[in-house]
């Protein structure tokens, strides 16, 4: 009630509290706003106002004056224009105002919502709303075809990094037909108010039912804060939904890095710490989608990292890092949210990190995530690895690849022998290969392929091979990959080229040292002869074994695998040079009959990067009845890159055993039943 | 190491008036009229030598590196005379003396088709490639390939000098792991590789000629078949009438330093004898440098002429020398300096004092200690040591009747000379 010298106005309408700094906390700033129809020219005596039951007899001091409307405005602008102001004296001055107030706001994201049967907008606007959850009668929304008419319901969030002033804004236009054209805006009108909401050039059209999770947290959020009503749609059920950090200190969890496995499934990075019965289920979710996720059936990394981050809070879990793998999840621009349920029952959520890597580095990151040893090595593999590689591969390979071939000088018309050669990085290489094949007789049966598989290398190789030719005069057919595929890939594209009866695979770093080695190693591929493929002796620079067969052995330290071994390698060659056969020999210089090598269509792709795909081969070879053989009489340098070893590079060593563990898969029981039989 | 000698012409079965010309080719990597080291001014004046012979057609072949001639197009051109071809250098990779040019084998290969000759004297294979022996042969394929080797460049991926990168010392054997140790960027198969390709092509070259058998035995070490090997010296201009120059019993004594201004070529050394002799009270040595610095580095050429300022006054320096005047500049000394600290091959300077009857004071080391007997012409002492060389000639300063008698010595010795016919008799390959 406001008390003026001969009228008394009624109860007051509006009211707003605010901060008044300069009142250092003694009192808070007001503005009552009586409604009254007539002019007022009486001096103002006192307003009576209770406040939460409490009565406040309030009287104007010396400098209260009636003011005009203008200068009303201009001081309750200027106050707000000091504060961030709260939404009930921005409506107020949007009730003074003889003009509705406009307000323009924008909308970054929208998309149908199908239990609610309406359009859920989410944007962020000036902070001048009355309250945080509003009924709306007519809300009008401008898709490019058309505008469409509603009634609806809109909810303010607070939302981080936005311009000062602004609010998070959720709305859900009910009975709104599902709609994925061109948005412009939508506009509705609250109390004075006339609120239009713009599309932006990053708007985003998302699909069905993809905004509630997004929406979820920060509605969580404000029922926090206040007694705010909440938009149905977003809570099916009466969950409580929370920020993780409120699960603290009883469960903290993170993670490092999402890897998104082409449509298959994600692997999960990351670590817990978590007091015995503190939570009930950690999930992921996507969409409408929740998966659960089975640590049991991850990898457990040891993280001492993150125990000494959080030594005060008294866990003893030593393994709390995980890799997961989720398969089915299809990860959309919505994200994932990770949902930990509590033992309250209360659920805390964070977001995902988006996943971003691809393809070689997407494995990379993947095979840097733990260290397995020994019995954990096939358990690792079988249930996270193996599969999320498997995705990775088979996205890769969906990958187009186009095919450049160029030939240098012309192929033999009478082509006996094709040698095969993957090039990567080394390009210097093929200058002294071809060096040295330019010093050899009967070049004029063989063709030489030689396949690019290194796409930075591609313009210093366009400058090089021209060179090489006019050098050393030895025709060539140059095959170049925009991608990157590995030494088995790389090696049956040039096998699709070839038209010699004879195949020699060749690494770039392998140096021939007898002149005539293509024909001497080819008499043992006569078409009588049961030997499947067949090999020189290979040395070091120093004259020393590098390769003169190999045989399997199981290394326990790597879950009792199968691995090869190079028979002798390091020492002195023998001085016997009688034909040896073998279990497996090395693709590194390996020659087949052409016709053999297609049936058995070339190195198995699966084998990633390089390892393990020449015993694959060669143990195919076996099971089509040959044999494989080394001729030690046939000598080459084969300057085998030093750098395999385990302690640079982890990733590596894991590449290495996915190799292994494929392999195993399809060898380990034959491979063991021999050793047995042996 | 057997030493060819001279041996006549291998009898014909035609008469000889009716023999055709031997035809040779002389090849550089460079010409006097780009730059005047050793290798090309060597090479050249052979080639002017052999066009003096009545029944020899010869032709040269060298490089222009500049880049400044541009004729569009034409890599091989004739910018001097009829008988001089200049190729115009492309990209090179110096690792392996590959040449990348993709001009070059064509034009190269058409050159020699045309000209047909009979013997190829290489002074080098740089620029052109060490694949140049293999165009060669392609066209030509029996044609005799000679290759006159004037430093360790196949041996030695620092400049061919076989001595290390930190503190230049002598190096006496190359292998992966020790040229690894001077050179890190690169690994141990890289120099295996490297040493591959160059064999690779020096196998199709007939004959290597040496100018000393200590470069010889390098080479030989190396992997160069001992048979293919003959040391031989580079062709000098013909000897000047001498002028005898006994020292007095009194009177300075002069020493001088003919050549480039380098470490390792021991000017330092030179100084800090000379600043020793300076120390010692010595007043009757003085040392004259004949001496080019521009080719150095900025760094060493300030520190050079730092030195030069703080000298005492028995350093004079005298700048640097035409080629032509070398002989007057030396009858001008009692004794020659010859202070390097590497191997060096058989450095001219030294056959220029031992024509011009001049005793040489040198390192005890390589080619140097191979051309300078001590005793007989001239004298040794301990290589990079700046002490000893002061004590051996405030020796000479003291007993003057020493190095007179050396000098008479060598006033009675006939001087041999290596003449255009020992070259003649490598070509007809009948020794």
């Amino acid at each position: 009630m406001a008390v003026f010298a001969n009228a008394s106005l009624a109860p007051c309408a509006l009211h707003a509290f605010y901060e008044r700094p300069d009142l250092n906390k003694t009192g808070v700033g007001f503005v009552f706003f009586f409604p009254h129809t007539d002019g007022l020219s009486e001096q103002f005596v006192a307003a009576v106002v209770e406040v939460s039951e409490a009565p406040y007899t309030l009287y104007p001091d010396e400098a209260s004056r009636p003011k005009t409307d203008a200068d009303i405005e201009r001081q309750l602008k200027s106050v707000m224009a000091s504060l961030s102001a709260p939404g009930e004296l921005g409506a107020m001055l949007a009730r003074l105002a003889p003009e509705p107030m406009v307000i323009a706001g924008y909308i970054d994201a929208y998309a149908y919502a199908s239990e609610a049967g309406g359009l859920l907008f989410d944007g962020w606007m000036p902070n001048v709303l009355p309250a945080s959850g509003i009924d709306c009668e007519n809300i009008v929304v401008s898709f490019g075809g058309e505008d469409i008419a509603g009634s609806g319901r809109i909810v303010t969030y607070a939302r981080p990094n936005l311009p000062e002033g602004g609010v998070g804004v959720a709305l859900l236009v009910n009975d709104a037909a599902n709609r994925k054209d061109h948005f412009i805006s939508l506009q509705l009108e609250i109390q004075n108010i006339q609120v239009t909401l713009s599309a932006t050039a990053t708007t985003e059209s998302l699909p069905d039912d993809a905004l509630q999770s997004r929406l979820g947290l920060f509605v969580g959020d404000s029922i926090a804060q206040g007694p705010a009503s909440v938009l149905p749609v977003v809570q099916s059920d009466d969950v409580v939904r929370q920020p993780l950090a409120a699960l603290a200190p009883d469960v903290f969890f993170h993670i490092d890095e999402v890897i998104r496995c082409g449509g298959d499934g994600v692997a999960i990075m990351g670590w817990m710490l978590a007091k015995p019965g503190s939570w009930r289920a950690v999930s992921l979710r996507c969409g409408q989608g929740v998966f659960l996720l089975d640590f049991e059936a991850g990898i457990r990394v040891a993280r001492p990292d993150v125990i000494a981050a959080h030594k005060d809070f008294g866990f003893d879990q030593p393994d709390c890092g995980f890799v997961v793998w989720v398969p089915g999840i299809k990860p959309d621009k919505a994200g994932l949210v990770i949902e930990i349920e509590g033992a309250d029952r209360r659920i805390g959520c964070l977001d995902a990190p988006q996943p971003v890597l691809h393809g070689l580095s997407a494995l990379r990151r993947l095979l840097s995530s733990a260290e397995p040893r020994f019995s954990d090595v096939r358990s690792a593999f079988d249930r996270v690895f193996g599969p999320a590689a498997n995705a990775l591969r088979a996205d890769e390979r969906a990958q187009p690849l186009s095919i450049d071939v160029l030939q240098f000088g012309t192929v033999p018309t009478q082509c006996r022998f094709s040698v095969i050669v993957p090039v990567h990085r080394r390009l210097d290489f093929v200058e002294y290969q071809m060096a040295l094949f330019s010093s050899h007789a009967g070049n004029d049966h063989v063709q030489f392929i030689y396949v690019l598989d290194d796409p930075p290398r591609r313009a210093e190789a366009r400058r090089l091979f021209p060179s090489i030719y006019e050098r050393f005069r030895v025709p060539f057919t140059l095959v170049t990959l925009d991608r990157n595929v590995g030494f088995a890939c790389a090696s049956n594209i040039g096998l699709r080229q070839a038209k010699g009866d004879i195949i020699a695979f060749l690494n770039s770093d392998v140096f021939p040292q007898t002149p005539d080695w293509l024909n001497k190693l080819a008499i043992h591929l006569s078409a009588k002869s049961r030997i499947g493929a067949v090999g020189p002796l290979l040395t070091y620079e120093d004259g020393s074994v590098q390769h003169r067969g190999i045989r399997f052995s199981r290394l326990a330290e790597f879950g009792d695998m199968h691995f090869a071994v190079h028979v002798d390698k390091g020492r002195r060659p023998s001085a016997d040079k009688k034909l040896q056969t073998h279990d497996a020999i090395t693709a590194a210089c390996l020659l087949m009959r052409r016709s053999i090598a297609e049936e058995l269509s070339g190195f198995d792709e699966q084998y990633t990067v390089g390892d393990f795909e020449d015993t694959d081969l060669c143990l195919r070879v076996q099971q089509k009845g040959y044999t494989c053989a080394v001729d030690p009489s046939v000598r080459m340098i084969h300057l085998e890159r030093k750098s395999q070893t385990a302690a640079s590079e982890l990733w590596r060593l894991n590449l290495t055993l996915l190799n292994a563990w494929r392999h195993d898969a399809a060898w380990g029981h034959m491979l063991t039943a021999k050793e047995g039989a042996a | 190491m057997t030493r060819r000698t001279k041996n006549d012409r291998a009898a014909g079965t035609l008469p000889s008036h009716m023999v055709p010309p031997l035809r040779v080719a002389i090849v550089a990597h460079s010409h006097p009229s780009y730059s005047l080291g050793g290798g090309e001014i060597a090479a050249f004046r052979l080639f002017r030598a052999l066009q003096d012979c009545a029944d020899i057609d010869t032709w040269f072949l060298g490089c222009d590196r500049s880049g400044a001639a541009d004729h569009l197009g034409a890599v091989i051109t004739q910018p001097f005379s009829d008988a001089e071809f200049i190729y115009r250098t492309g990209p090179f990779d110096w690792f392996k003396f590959a040449n990348t040019d993709l001009q070059f084998p064509q034009e190269i290969e058409t050159l020699f088709a045309d000209r047909a000759p009979d013997v190829v004297h290489f002074h080098h294979y740089i620029n052109f490639g060490v694949e140049v022996f293999a165009h060669l042969r392609r066209v030509r394929p029996a044609c005799r390939i000679i290759v006159t080797l004037h430093e360790y460049l196949a041996i030695c991926h620092n400049s061919g000098q076989m001595s290390t990168t930190d503190h230049r010392l002598p190096c006496r054997r190359s292998s992966p792991e020790r040229c690894r140790a001077c050179f890190p960027q690169y690994e141990t198969t890289d120099f295996f590789l490297r040493k591959l390709y160059i064999q690779r092509y020096f196998d199709l070259v007939d004959l290597f000629i040496a100018p000393s058998r200590f470069l010889a035995e390098r080479y030989v070490e190396w992997g160069i078949p001992d048979e293919k090997v003959v040391v031989l010296e580079n062709l000098l201009p013909p000897i000047p009438v001498t002028n005898p120059l006994p020292p007095q019993a009194t009177g300075p004594l002069r020493f001088g330093y003919f050549g480039q201004i380098s470490t390792l070529k021991g000017i330092d050394v030179l100084l800090d004898a000379a600043a020793l002799l300076q120390s010692q009270g010595i007043t009757d040595i003085v040392f004259d440098i004949h001496g080019d610095y521009r080719a150095q580095t900025d760094e060493a050429r300030a520190r050079f002429l730092a030195r030069l300022d703080k000298a005492g006054p028995n350093i004079r320096f005298r700048g640097r020398y035409d080629p032509d005047d070398v002989d007057r500049l030396m009858q001008g000394v009692h004794a020659v300096v010859v202070p390097s600290i590497w191997w060096e091959n058989s450095p001219v300077v030294i056959q220029e004092a031992m024509r011009n009857k001049r005793p040489v004071i040198c390192s005890n080391i390589g080619g140097m200690a191979e051309k300078v007997r001590d005793g007989i012409d001239g004298f040794h002492f301990e290589a990079g040591d700046a002490m000893a060389l002061a004590d051996l000639l405030r020796g000479f300063s003291k007993d003057r009747s020493r190095l007179a008698r050396q000098a008479e010595r060598m006033q009675r010795q006939r001087a041999t000379s290596v003449s255009v016919d020992d070259f003649l008799s490598l070509y007809r390959g009948s020794c």
